[in-house]
């Protein structure tokens, strides 16, 4: 489950949009010619001294409130601290100021979406993409994130097509528009879409696969079956669907069946940690300990993040009367999550 | 200790008695279609006060949104259970009219009177979990209530209460957001000790707007802040210094040293069959906590390496209810654990040797991801003698039916019948429209109201009436109710482990304070007996060690069993012993 429903988009969404930013600005349009105060305070920006920077101009605003600029470096400041709402404030007055500023317009519509007001980010993303249509693809990915989650399917579909360079009624754009709404947890959107997408083409790989991946999501393991084996029918080649065929029949106590579909699954890509872990959970379960204890540690070698195949690892040791190993294997698991947990945010 | 002519009598039992058991009792699901027929008659039967917690249709903050919990237990000593409703308040504050708790006196007919401000229960305030234990041995069951602020402690007089927290040091600091909350005798000295839960240190004056942080998001969408990122705090240990005053024991117990936070419910149950008591915390987006009795007055948290701590995947969840019983017949108590939407509930099966394994998917527990689960409490509805399981369901976000992803504020019960061979079935679509309607459930605690052997569900929903669910259904099946009185152990026998034994079937129960979502329920163990007419023996372990047996006992009765008046049964080195 946990394997499953990670989606970390965001976090790395974040990291990227920062760091373009920070490109960004360093070529920003608001040369520093205007005052010395405004110099004082981009200059401490320049430093990552943000929180000065606001002290800074929160006094000089205070004194000069006539003064151009000051709400964009503030807005600037406090979206580099991550307080995103304070940002938004500062970041519009500065747009009202200067409706060519694109800084602060890109800024105002990331701003937004970090504190999930999507609506409003969708104007100061859409100036944006009038900007520039075709430089900015990580505004255009946010801007299409936020028509899903607001409901505005078609101009999603529309601006995610454009982004991936397919056609918007094409079975691609509706498979690609599923895929973005699976990420958001919008799961019936989700599932419309790929429908649609394979409706417009049957045969389109990867569609069976994700509407089995969002049976899964919700408990219905029949139906997840059905959907991995009609993936396979198209793509017999899809070790993924194996693996999640795997971890099914591992749900339903179906431990041949599941041994049987992993064993596939690796060697279609062994390289593939989680085909590792489920055959591990199944072994686990059989007793047959030292076969287990390989696939784990296998996983481990492959993805040493995967929590689950420690979890395991500590169960196995337990049961073999191994405490220290135990601990230190589920220790391993608790601490991994505790970094996933602190860098992903939110609740679950 | 079972000795091995035990353990081998034990497996021809399960082996022999089992199928034989399964084949003769009555059981709810052998009914084709409608196998219950649970209806709501909160208003009917006089439980009209509606639950006010925080905004109507929106929750700015988190502290507006999970809600309170329910106790039954029989405040008047007339042998019939009440009713107890926990309230909250809302931010801006209800200068006018604001709501209390609500006391319901049973009236013995199938309706409650609303006895509030006789009982003296009249308080206001931020009110959330709910607790019942006799501290003082006084033969009168007290009150304990948390309280985003000062925690009440609620002294049974005669039927009158009186709040003494303050001077009984049991209040805490006011600052502490308390929730969950349990009476434990965890030194076995005969009075009962209280463990509150703790969710967080939460500042009402300056807390976090929705969307502020990411952890304010939920499915792109700013919602209220937490728990992530808010200050997380310790649960609390209290030790009964048998004068009417209790010592904060936490850090001198340990209970301090532990993964979990932001925490809910409290299960106490002696899952080592140890004869000590541990207790069992569910903890919110965190690993939740077993603290394992050290029998010398500290706990160790074993939750991780016991492993009921993640789900199988060793994945941490929302943990938010959790309930006890031993629910496939081993003699084990298992645990099964509520949780956040788009995921599972957890059952975590004992194993018999101080660990548990999740067998959530193969007990046919793994297909309902898409609710929200609180209030959870085992219960045999059809009395056919495998404890069945209710979960009330409620989401969090009103935000979430805008959003039309499937998910929606009000949800449905679910009620899932024990099929007897260690899975269970989903009934909820013929068990009643009690069970079928939607509403933002939290709280939860069952009782047999009426002392006829018919199980029923009080739930607290949040900002709207609450249900009082009873079953229509008719069983052919016997049952009993047990209730162990201490008299060197703590009065209320909390912790009494008690075995039924009839011709085909030993069962087992243990009496429990807390448990389901910061609830309570009628802690008179029932035991569903389906079609046997007799009962063998009943034989109690008490907390002090005492075993006994008591053969008087029979079916479809309520029968008190007081410490001293059975026949002992004897008593290992340890002061313990375990029917075999």
């Amino acid at each position: 489950m946990a394997t499953i429903h990670l989606r970390p988009e965001r976090v790395v969404m974040t990291l990227v949009l920062l760091s373009l930013f920070a490109v960004s600005h360093a070529t920003a349009a608001f040369a520093q010619n205007q005052d010395d105060g405004l110099s004082t305070a981009r200059s401490l920006l320049q430093q990552g001294k943000n929180r000065q920077a606001i002290a800074w101009l929160e006094t000089f605003a205070a004194n000069r409130p006539e003064l151009k600029g000051v709400n964009h470096e503030l807005g600037v400041a406090h979206y580099r601290e991550g307080e995103y709402l304070e940002a938004a404030k500062y970041l519009q007055e500065a747009w009202n100021e200067n409706d060519d500023d694109h800084d602060a317009a890109q800024l105002l519509g990331l701003s937004y979406y970090f504190s999930g007001r999507l609506v409003e980010a969708i104007p100061a993303l859409e100036k944006v993409r009038s900007w520039r249509p075709e430089a900015n693809i990580d505004a255009m990915y946010v801007l299409a994130v936020c028509y899903a989650v607001t409901k505005r399917y078609a101009e999603a579909l529309a601006t995610f097509a454009q982004l991936y360079g397919v056609s918007p009624d094409s079975a691609a754009a509706h498979l690609l528009m599923g895929h973005m709404l699976i990420r958001q947890g919008l799961d019936p959107a989700a599932e419309s879409e790929i429908r649609a997408a394979l409706r417009v083409s049957p045969q389109l790989p990867l569609g069976h696969l994700a509407l089995g991946e969002l049976s899964v999501y919700g408990g219905n393991y029949p139906q997840a079956i059905q959907e991995f084996e009609a993936e396979l029918a198209l793509n017999p080649a899809c070790a993924a669907a194996l693996t999640q065929l795997g971890e099914v029949y591992w749900r339903l106590n179906r431990d041949e069946d599941s041994k049987k579909v992993l064993r596939r699954s690796i060697s279609l890509d062994s390289m593939a940690p989680t085909s590792y872990v489920v055959l591990g959970k199944v072994l686990f379960r059989e007793g047959r300990l030292a076969l287990a204890e390989q696939n784990l540690h296998r996983a481990i070698s492959l993805d040493p993040g995967s929590y689950t195949a420690h979890y395991f690892l500590g169960q196995l040791y337990r049961d073999q009367g191994k405490s220290e190993a135990a601990q230190r294997e589920m220790k391993a698991a608790a601490r991994i999550q505790q970094l996933q947990a602190t860098s992903a945010g939110g609740r679950n | 200790m079972r000795t091995r002519a035990g353990w081998i009598l034990f497996l021809i039992w399960q082996v022999v008695c089992i199928p034989l058991w399964a084949r003769i009792v009555v059981s709810a699901q052998d009914r084709a279609t409608q196998i219950a027929e649970f209806r709501d008659i909160a208003q009917k039967a006089g439980l009209t006060a509606a639950n006010v917690f925080g905004g109507k249709d929106t929750s700015t903050y988190i502290l507006e949104s999970t809600g309170t919990g329910v106790a039954i237990f029989d405040y008047d000593n007339d042998g019939w259970p009440d009713i107890f409703l926990v309230n909250g308040t809302t931010v801006t504050g209800l200068a006018e009219s604001a709501p209390t708790n609500h006391l319901y006196r049973n009236n013995h007919d199938g309706s409650f009177t609303d006895v509030t401000a006789s009982a003296g229960l009249t308080a206001t305030g931020w009110g959330q979990g709910v607790c019942v234990g006799d501290y003082d041995n006084d033969g009168w069951e007290d009150l304990y209530v948390t309280y985003y602020g000062k925690n009440r402690l609620y002294h049974n007089i005669g039927g009158k209460f009186e709040e003494v927290g303050e001077t009984a040091g049991v209040a805490g600091n006011g600052r502490t957001w308390g929730s969950g909350c349990a009476f434990v005798d965890y030194d076995r000295d005969g009075y009962l000790d209280l463990v509150v839960a703790d969710y967080a240190d939460f500042d009402l004056l300056h807390p976090p707007a929705p969307g502020k942080y990411p952890t304010c998001l939920w499915k792109g969408i700013a919602v209220f802040c937490g728990p992530r990122g808010l200050p997380a705090t310790k649960n609390i240990l209290y030790r009964n210094l048998r004068n009417g005053h209790f010592q904060d024991v936490t850090l001198s117990s340990h209970f301090d040293r532990t993964m979990g936070h932001y925490c809910f419910s409290v299960s106490p149950f002696d899952y080592d069959d140890d004869g000590w008591p541990d207790i069992y915390v569910a903890c919110d987006s965190a690993p939740s906590i077993l603290y394992h009795n050290n029998q010398d007055g500290t706990f160790t948290d074993v939750g991780i390496l016991s492993g009921v701590a993640y789900n199988a995947d060793g994945r941490e969840q929302a943990g938010m209810g959790s309930t006890v019983a031993d629910y496939d017949g081993d003699g084990h108590l298992d645990l099964f654990r509520t949780n956040f939407s788009d995921d599972t509930s957890t059952l975590y099966h004992n194993n018999g040797d101080g660990t548990f394994r999740d067998v959530t998917y193969q007990a046919g527990l793994g297909t309902h991801t898409r609710y929200l689960g609180w209030g959870t409490m085992f219960f045999d509805f059809d009395n056919d003698g495998w404890p069945d399981l209710l979960l009330v369901n409620g989401h969090v976000y009103p935000e979430v039916d805008s959003l039309k992803i499937g998910i929606d504020y009000n949800e449905p019960k679910l009620l899932y019948h024990n099929r007897g061979n260690g899975t269970f079935a989903d009934v909820s679509q013929v068990a009643g429209p009690g069970i079928t309607a939607r509403t933002p459930a939290r709280g939860l605690a069952v009782g047999d109201l009426w002392n006829d052997g018919r199980l029923s569900a009080v739930v607290v929903n949040r900002n709207s009436l609450p249900n009082l669910l009873v079953n229509q259904t008719k069983y052919p099946n016997h049952w009993i109710d047990v209730r162990p009185v201490g008299t060197r152990s703590n009065r209320s026998g909390i912790g009494s482990r008690v075995s039924v034994r009839t011709t085909l079937r030993l069962q087992s129960g243990e009496v429990r304070s807390g448990s389901s979502y910061i609830s309570n329920s009628d802690m008179r163990l029932h035991f569903g007996l389906g079609v046997e007419n007799e009962i063998q023996s009943i034989e109690v372990r008490w907390p002090s060690g005492l075993v006994e047996r008591f053969s008087d006992a029979a079916v479809d009765t309520v029968m008190m069993v007081k410490e001293g008046t059975g026949e002992p049964v004897g008593a290992a080195a340890d002061g313990l012993h375990k029917p075999n």
